[in-house]
């Protein structure tokens, strides 16, 4: 019995990873060649003209003073004498600065989060359940490369809209479950129809080094067995091809190999049409992409790359473009102000943001991506790279062009030129100005609504750290009272509600979650920042939350921890 | 199952008592011995280049180059040999634990965080097979101390041989044994790389939670304290109401009257810090064990005249970014600064290997007088028991080793062995099966 | 086919790493940093503890007046050693450098020794040992997952260690591929491996395998096998399916030539392996302990056609080391340790001792990162108990690990030919109050006490000065915190439950990775 299931489990996760029935194959393609031709450019019945701005065509092309006219959700026209259409709408211009709408290179906007995975508990009941549940489900661990990020997205959200508030106007988006998590999808981040947003798709196919959360919860289960089961993958994708083409040539007589969806979905990568897009930060990773893309002779893209400086010559010989995180390493918020750290992770925080700048140096091409960061932030970062050595030409072009050219689209998208989409971002002042805030913003020649409150300013500080006196009272009552927070689950978003009150000398507050409801404790308020635990059972185990935020006006932005689980960014404000 | 267990216990039983082969012991030898052409280190004196040891009643008789040798003596010649006070391991539970693993044996660590009222002697298993392995290498006298909870209880001093644990209890009780709270994030470990955020905790949420820790070993000994002064108030007016006997206070009674001496099991310098500030505060007298940082704060331990048992000394160092000798070289700052020292392994199984680590601790800068010191000398005035043992000395206790050269070299063979007098065999569960086995055809 | 592959990428890969070797290279006091770097990027890219000067190897570097145990035949005094380009060139006495340029290091008093050899390791590898869901998970490999930067490696040079075999975990009756590599801390990784090392794969008898996902007793969900009878069953089924395979693989090669519609079987790489190890192209590790499953496995290799290069741990080898003997397979095995659970029960200090004089060639090995930095120390251990001379005891952990690996030819003892890996040591490498002064890799130095000592200083300065700019930014706000520090999954922690480890006490005990 023991030995019957085993072998089964043994098939079912190490031969032929994906063998199932497949009645998929043509329909893809069928929705694959519709995703193909974006119709999303003709809604705006308007044209709009940009005015006496400075205009950055392009990296290093200013026009200090000029005009740009989009009609139809195209860039009809663009210079210092140019003459505005009548029916054009003005946009006063003067002293505004005009960019091709920023690219973000990789995220997963729009996607539906995947069905939760029971957190990893070590033990009893959940910890068997979670097994039985990593062994029924193995895609959760596995992924599915036939899965396609155009087919999954759902327009609108407040991801996107806070993504657009800094002048992002388009991201490569994927799902980001399994090691093989699908094939990504570069969107304009504005319309109501899925199929609208699509500018290309599939742009590429995302991998990563993710394993199994248990040990005994299905392979792979740790990151060498990550490596192998790609590996694997690939040449059982080689014996696909090798059946297909036996049987599409010879028909009599040869067996008919079983159609299966996710091995066909890998054969453009195969034959080097579809980049891999490795996500992959540290070098060590980005060597077992690189050998992995040697081995199967794939077109990669590495995507992540903090240190990928280290890697600068390598990357730059082999032509690897690179879609490079300015996620930077932090320091942890809550870490005491003298507390050391080992120097590996000092030096690491002070070396990721001259990685940018090495990489251009190498001359390889690269894009930027936000990573984990809340879009204030992603600006914020890339222009720390540019303080860092980076050039701001170099800079520019990562953000547009390069960006559009790494996804196919540098004849649509990237640079101010007529009959190119009009996406443009309106700055107040240059882009490598801190407190410049986005003006304007058109997608697809669309004007956007921009959200009204400005982007949070960017995070300092610590807890217990800052002001002292009236300045801390002041916090103190801001902070008091009821909050609408949305937290950022793998679930999805989830909207939770923030009691703070102050007894006398001392806190109280509670959490109402749809998961339930909790009392906090140990609540500290103090220079703008909020810090309290809650006890919350989950799945019969209390487990302790932490909750930091930091109060700027009256929004409020921070982290969940969930020890064992994970941290969970939330934003929120109060009401009224 | 219960069968199961049952006859797993029995295994488990018979192989132990294959290993605890009977010993001629008992709780002092009448036998004499004298011990001669000896090279004798007597540790507290200068070395006897040639001399003789003399041995009756248990008890070191007569120390000296020119000893008379009593007649009804056993002689041993000693010649190219050199004598040893018998080396102490402060710090293990020997006696304690048998296999690793297998939960039935293990008596280390009791539940609950207020275990002052255990005696860790009561559980001394003569007959563990872990106590030959050690003694075969020189090891006479352990520290044996209980692990659980913050208070986790009482050690003793146990001599490596006898044939109950009452005759191989040198000194019991010896101390109260502390857990002291961690607020250590990262460091602390050793063994394994972590990464630079080890603890699944945040930091906020562990120093706040040794902080409550700490305070409940404060409120657990106030109230100690609180229970000694209505005895004592009772004792004086015996019309006022009866009291309760609580024993968990009462064995911290001579704790909170700094009669009895703690062990603070801590490792990182913040964390001895806020010990000695404990200690102050609570009025104890208090001994550091474990102590991988304490060379950071070598000075404070020498103001404060606080004595440390360092061990082991064979581990990583407690942070990433330490220099990687750190753990080897605490003794010889511990000793530079004055700060009295002694060795142990916090283990049982491994106990033999103490002179290593003492050694490892004189290859990285401590005198090879002071290595020895600490494996002798120094724990026997740490533990109140110089008078006893720690030194060849007439009127000691006769634990002895006799060797083919320094004992904290590897190579170095013992080739006597005598507990409380008694010539102590030097087999043990593993010389016999290896005889068994060399034997096999 | 496979193979030549391999090589090419190999080849192209330690190719272009020179290219960025500059980059990764740890710096260096001599090194003089190109201008247009330099002002970006002060300190090129160490890891956390920066390893000392590797200066470019000089073609010559001569070693004078030392004591040299050779490990291979006998001790020379006041001897010399000629290295050159990465090799042994000479030993013996009054040696000379032709280069003008030699870097010439006077050990007068020293003692130096092969560099040490560690047979079983677990060091510098990123994520878990076990890949713990399968019982036979022969295609995962650890030169996949090898981390150049681990702290420990350092540590591990400070104590002569030169060469590791690293291995799988032992949670899996068929584990993965191993590596076996010198510790070139600052080179990128692929100048690690042993290129012309035997490929090699890590099996496991006894109660790790056997436990191994066995969840408690009110779980159902347990993996087969959980008895010692049943790892048999998994390997042998296990070898039955890779015979298939090669068979399959047999009859294509055969009849593609002729056969249009012949198309390549799918590529197994759990089968690639196994059948590498009946070809005679991969060794065979195995983690064992007790009498009756190291005979089993003998057994079994006899019968199903493999042979077990290495039995690990195999602390009741001396039970049976005369059939080990006859199998021709090496023991590798603790110098003491005992006791930390049932099948450790009857382990004796005298195994290695017993097993080398019954003809089975042995290696004293570490199984942990700390152990492993005094390896010297642990093979002393053997004359202590059970007799064995000198040069026996330093074979432990040096010839004999190389044999065991199949890379005695290139190292393992102070040879002419041979690569210069050396360990220099302050006194006699068996006296308890030795100190490794400096470690050598192919002719350069990789560990320097007095560089190390000096360094110190450098280290904590640019600590404080990190830590003085990130404040200031902080103060600015150009530098944001992030979140709370995170929950991390400690590495393997899981396993290391599962494996029973109860005898770990963290805070103060040595810790082995996998037993």
């Amino acid at each position: 019995m023991a030995n019957f299931s085993l072998s089964l489990v043994r098939r079912i996760t190490t031969r032929r990873p994906w063998r199932f029935a497949a009645l998929f194959l043509a329909l893809t393609a069928l929705a694959l060649a519709f995703l193909h031709t974006p119709t999303a450019q003709l809604d705006s019945p308007y044209a709009y003209a940009i005015k006496d701005a400075q205009i950055i065509v392009s990296a290093g092309k200013i026009i200090r003073k000029g005009t740009v006219v989009i009609r139809n959700g195209f860039i009809t026209d663009v210079g210092e004498n140019i003459k505005i259409p009548a029916d054009a709408r003005i946009i006063e211009g003067a002293g505004t600065f005009v960019y091709a709408g920023f690219i973000d290179g990789y995220t997963n906007l729009g996607i539906p989060a995947a069905p939760p995975q029971t957190p990893g508990s070590a033990s009893g009941g959940n910890r068997q359940a979670a097994i039985a549940a990593a062994q029924a489900q193995p895609d959760a661990t596995h992924g599915d490369p036939s899965e396609a990020a155009a087919e999954q997205i759902k327009p609108g959200g407040a991801s996107v809209e806070e993504e657009r508030s800094v002048g992002v106007t388009t991201a490569l988006t994927s799902s980001k479950q399994g090691i093989f998590a699908g094939q990504s999808a570069l969107i304009n981040l504005a319309g109501d129809e899925a199929a609208k947003l699509v500018v290309r798709a599939p742009v590429s196919l995302t991998v990563q080094f993710s394993t199994g959360r248990f040990f005994g919860g299905g392979y792979p289960g740790s990151l060498m067995g990550t490596v192998a089961f790609i590996r694997q993958t690939f040449y059982d994708a080689i014996h696909y091809r090798d059946e297909v083409e036996r049987y599409n040539k010879t028909k009599r007589g040869v067996p008919r190999p079983e159609s299966d969806k996710k091995l066909a979905a890998l054969q453009p990568a195969l034959r080097g049409e579809m980049p891999v897009f490795f996500i992959a930060n540290s070098d060590n990773d980005i060597r077992r992409a690189l050998q992995i893309a040697d081995e199967f002779k794939l077109k990669p893209i590495i995507g992540g790359a903090l240190y990928g400086y280290r890697l600068a010559a390598t990357l730059k010989a082999k032509n690897i473009p690179v879609v490079l995180s300015v996620d930077f390493p932090q320091r942890p918020s809550d870490w005491p102000e003298d507390e050391e750290e080992p120097l590996r992770v000092l030096r690491a925080r002070a070396e990721t943001p001259k990685g940018a700048a090495l990489l251009a140096q190498a001359g390889v091409k690269f894009a930027f991506t936000s990573g984990s960061l809340r879009p204030a932030d992603f600006l914020n970062n890339i222009r720390r790279a540019v303080e860092n050595g980076l050039s701001k030409d170099d800079a520019l072009k990562a953000l547009t062009s390069n960006a559009a050219e790494l996804f196919g689209v540098g004849e649509q998208l990237g640079t101010i030129e007529t009959g190119k989409i009009a996406n443009l971002v309106v700055l107040s002042d240059e882009l490598w100005a801190r407190d410049a805030t986005v003006k304007h913003l058109f997608i697809d020649g669309n004007p956007i609504e921009l959200k009204k409150e400005p982007p949070t300013p960017p995070r300092t500080g610590k807890p217990g750290q800052g002001a002292q006196g009236t300045k801390d009272a002041a916090a103190e009552i801001n902070a008091l009272g009821e909050w609408e927070l949305v937290v950022k689950s793998p679930q999805g978003d989830m909207a939770v509600k923030l009691l703070l009150q102050k007894d006398g000398n001392n806190f109280s507050g509670a959490l109402h979650t749809p998961l339930g409801d909790a009392a906090l404790r140990d609540i500290s308020i103090s220079g703008g920042q909020v810090r309290a635990i809650a006890s919350i059972n989950i799945d019969g185990q209390a487990i302790e939350a932490t909750l930091s935020g930091t109060i700027a006006g009256n929004s409020m932005h921070g982290t969940i921890l969930l020890p064992q689980i994970g941290a969970f960014d939330f934003t929120g404000s109060k009401p009224k | 199952m219960i069968n199961k267990i049952k006859v797993f216990f029995t295994l488990l039983l018979l192989m132990v008592s294959l290993a605890g082969a009977p010993l001629n012991t008992a709780a002092q030898s009448n036998e004499t011995y004298a011990i001669r052409n000896a090279r004798i280190v007597t540790v507290t004196g200068a070395v006897i280049e040639k001399g003789t040891v003399v041995i009756a009643k248990g008890k070191i008789a007569a120390v000296g180059a020119n000893v008379s040798v009593p007649s009804k003596a056993r002689v041993i010649d000693a010649t190219g040999l050199s004598v040893y006070p018998g080396l102490i391991d402060s710090g293990t539970t020997l006696g304690l634990e048998e296999i690793g693993s297998v939960a039935g044996g293990q008596d280390t660590a009791e539940i609950g965080d207020n275990n002052a009222n255990l005696q860790v002697i009561v559980a001394v298993n003569p007959s563990s097979s872990h106590l030959p392995v050690a003694r075969v290498n020189g090891i006479t006298t352990a520290l044996t101390a209980p692990q659980g909870g913050l208070i986790a209880g009482q050690s003793a001093l146990i001599n490596l041989a006898g044939w109950t644990w009452k005759e191989m209890a040198l000194k019991t009780p010896v101390a109260m044994h502390i857990n002291f709270p961690t607020g250590d994030g990262a460091g602390g470990r050793g063994g394994f790389d972590f990464g630079p955020i080890a603890n699944p905790r945040s930091l906020v949420e562990i120093r706040r939670e040794q902080d409550k820790q700490i305070d409940k070993l404060k409120t657990i000994l106030n109230e100690a304290k609180i229970y000694g002064e209505a005895k004592d108030a009772k004792a004086q007016d015996s019309t006022l109401p009866k009291l309760d006997v609580d024993l968990k206070k009462e064995a911290l009674l001579p704790v909170v009257r700094g009669q009895m001496p703690v062990v603070i099991e801590v490792q990182m310098a913040r964390d001895i810090k806020k010990a000695l500030e404990f200690a102050d505060e609570m009025k104890l007298k208090i001994i550091i064990s474990g102590g991988v940082e304490a060379y950071k704060v070598a000075d404070l331990l020498k103001a404060k005249n606080i004595p440390v048992i360092i061990g082991p000394v064979l581990r990583f160092p407690a942070n990433e970014d330490d220099a990687y000798d750190a753990p080897f070289t605490n003794a010889s700052q511990l000793m530079k600064a004055g700060v009295k020292i002694a060795f142990q392994t916090s283990d049982s199984a491994n106990s033999r290997n103490l002179p290593y680590h003492a050694g490892m601790a004189a290859a990285f800068g401590l005198s090879k007088e002071d290595a020895l010191k600490a494996l002798t000398i120094y724990p026997a005035e740490i533990w109140g028991v110089a008078d006893k043992i720690g030194s060849i000395e007439v009127g000691k206790v006769a634990n002895l080793i006799i060797t083919d050269g320094d004992p904290l070299e590897i190579i170095t063979q013992i080739k006597h062995l005598f507990i409380n007098g008694h010539q102590v065999p030097l087999t043990s569960r593993h010389t016999e099966l290896y005889e068994k086995y060399k034997a096999r055809p | 086919m496979k193979k030549v592959d391999a090589i090419i990428s190999i080849a192209l890969a330690l190719l272009l790493s020179f290219a960025t070797s500059a980059q990764s290279l740890p710096h260096t006091a001599t090194q003089v940093t190109p201008k247009s770097n330099a002002a970006i990027l002060k300190q090129p890219l160490a890891a956390s503890a920066a390893p000392p000067t590797n200066a470019p190897a000089a073609k010559e570097l001569l070693i004078t007046n030392a004591t040299i145990l050779t490990a291979s035949h006998g001790t020379i005094k006041n001897g010399s050693i000629l290295v050159r380009d990465g090799k042994i060139a000479a030993v013996g006495a009054n040696l000379k450098a032709t280069d003008a340029n030699a870097v010439v290091i006077d050990a007068t008093g020293k003692f130096i020794t092969p560099g040490i050899i560690d047979c079983h390791s677990h060091t510098a590898v990123e994520g878990a040992i076990n890949e713990g869901s399968l019982s036979v998970t022969s295609m995962v490999r650890i030169q996949d997952v090898l981390d150049p930067y681990a702290v420990n490696v350092y540590r591990e040079l400070a104590g002569g260690l030169v060469t590791c075999n690293i291995l799988h975990g032992s949670a899996n009756s068929i584990g993965g591929q191993n590596a076996v590599v010198k510790l070139k801390k600052g080179k990128p990784v692929e100048e690690w491996f042993i290129q012309d090392a035997m490929p090699g794969i890590k099996f496991a008898l006894g109660e790790n395998p056997k436990r191994s996902n066995n969840l408690g007793a009110n779980v159902t969900q347990r993996r087969y096998p959980a008895t010692r009878m049943g790892v048999e069953e998994t390997i042998r089924e296990a070898f039955i399916k890779a015979k298939d395979y090669m068979r399959e693989w047999q009859e294509y090669e055969a009849k593609k030539a002729n056969d249009p519609q012949a198309i390549a079987p799918r590529r197994d790489l759990q089968l690639d392996a196994l059948v590498e190890i009946l070809q005679g192209k991969r060794y065979v590790h195995s983690h064992c302990y007790r009498e009756d499953e190291i005979l089993m496995l003998l057994e079994l290799g006899d019968e199903v056609g493999f042979h077990v290069q290495t039995l690990q741990h195999v602390l009741e080898g001396y039970k049976v080391a005369k059939e080990i003997a006859a199998h021709q397979t090496g023991g590798s095995t603790f110098a003491d340790w005992w006791a930390y659970k049932l099948e450790a029960y009857d382990a004796i200090p005298y195994n290695a001792a017993l097993m080398t004089q019954r003809g089975v060639i042995t290696s004293i090995n570490s199984d942990s990162d700390e152990h492993a930095r005094r390896l010297y120390l642990e093979a002393a251990k053997t004359m202590k108990y059970g007799g064995l001379t000198e040069e026996q005891a330093l074979r432990q952990v040096t010839l004999n690990p190389a044999i065991q690996l199949g890379i005695d030819k290139r190292t393992g003892s102070i040879e002419v030919g041979k690569d210069a890996d050396f360990a220099i040591f302050s006194a006699h490498p068996f006296s308890v109050y030795t100190m490794v002064e400096m470690t050598i890799i192919e002719g350069e130095v990789y560990f320097d006490r007095k560089q190390d000592l000096e360094r110190r200083v450098a280290l904590k300065k640019e600590k404080e000065e990190l830590m003085k700019k990130e404040r200031e930014m902080r103060q600015k706000g150009h530098m944001p915190t992030g979140r709370p520090a995170q929950p991390q999954p400690l590495p393997g922690a899981i396993d290391e439950e599962l494996l029973d480890h109860g005898h770990i006490k963290p805070e103060t005990q040595e810790v082995r990775n996998d037993q």
